[in-house]
């Protein structure tokens, strides 16, 4: 016996992304999803911002890893609350869905946070396609990695709302070609508004900043 | 490997849909539909579900896998294309602004029970 079911694969994780994003938007939380390969500097963003902001903002935080804590441990030095989501006992996925996010929300005290930051698992693939409840998606792209990560990874690029180029500081030391990598994002989505930044020097900061700023207000 | 969690998921929506609709007995073959742009390898997918089926109804399905090209139309020549490469270009007139028309396809289209 056949049965048509025309069903998406993926429509257990829409349904509870959609859910989260009604307890975010209902507690007025901004909710920003950060994608990337390993190593790219999402925490070290976060961590200077963090600590730029944290007179003006109440932040909390969802550090994804498929194993440690290690990421969590270093977000917890700026008081904040922080859920650390390790993907061990989920297989070792390589990314986090809508339902690890629920778990961890379930944990943290909503009602003053302002802006939350899910930290993903490192990897330019498995991220994009699960949808977690967020307002936008982020990719932290660091220039050691080449200019030619977005069309090799254009899935991510694509469903992207903002890349945040980083360690701009080694710029004099590398081969790279920033306007060809800029071209890059270009191709794979017109759309994507990229920031140049250094997360050691801090050197382009004040543009995510303001980015970031921005996006609260235009939520709240 | 996130084609363990669709392997995963395509176990949990059908073992729903037997309980709903309450054909007994064990499924033997699913038709799914999977967009270019959605980075499921068949291959690592037919491996993933034939190790998370184990002990479930669908453990001796097989999957038939339809792949479905990436498919656009230029914002600028209007024209509609399928895309062999994921370049995202228009290959008439090179614009970027393009739509994505399919290609982000993850459906379980029907199974049959014995």
């Amino acid at each position: 016996m056949k049965i048509q079911v025309l069903t998406d694969i993926l429509k257990a994780n829409q349904t509870i992304a959609l859910e989260n994003k009604k307890i975010f938007d209902e507690n007025q939380i901004l909710v920003l999803n950060f994608m990337s390969s390993p190593g790219a500097g999402k925490t070290s963003i976060l961590e200077k911002t963090i600590q730029k902001l944290k007179k003006d903002f109440n932040f909390a935080a969802i550090e994804g890893d498929v194993a440690t804590s290690n990421d969590a441990e270093r977000l917890v030095k700026y008081d904040i609350p922080v859920v650390q989501i390790t993907t061990e006992s989920f297989g070792g996925a390589c990314h986090l869905d809508a339902n690890m996010v629920r778990k961890a929300i379930e944990s943290l005290d909503l009602s003053p946070v302002q802006i939350l930051f899910i930290e993903n698992i490192g990897n330019l693939i498995c991220p994009a396609g699960f949808d977690l409840g967020e307002d936008k998606k982020i990719i932290v792209l660091s220039l050691t990695e080449g200019e030619d990560k977005p069309s090799k990874y254009p899935v991510a690029f694509r469903n992207s709302d903002l890349v945040l180029i980083n360690k701009t500081d080694l710029l004099p030391h590398l081969e790279i070609d920033l306007d060809l990598l800029l071209q890059n994002i270009k191709k794979v989505n017109p759309d994507l508004f990229s920031v140049k930044l250094s997360a050691k020097t801090h050197e382009g900061f004040e543009n995510w900043i303001n980015w970031l700023v921005k996006e609260y207000r235009s939520k709240i | 490997m996130h084609e363990m969690a669709v392997a995963e998921n395509i176990i949990k929506v059908i073992e729903e849909k037997l309980k709903e609709s309450g054909p007994k007995g064990e499924v033997k073959k699913i038709d799914l539909k999977i967009g270019k742009l959605t980075c499921v390898e068949p291959e690592a997918l037919k491996l993933s579900f034939v190790a998370a089926s184990q002990g479930t109804p669908l453990e001796k399905a097989s999957l038939l896998i339809r792949s479905v090209p990436v498919t656009g139309k230029c914002k600028d020549c209007k024209k509609n294309f399928c895309l062999e490469k994921l370049d995202f270009s228009c290959p008439f007139c090179g614009s970027f602004r393009i739509e994505i028309k399919t290609g982000k396809e993850l459906f379980i289209e029907s199974f049959e029970v014995e």
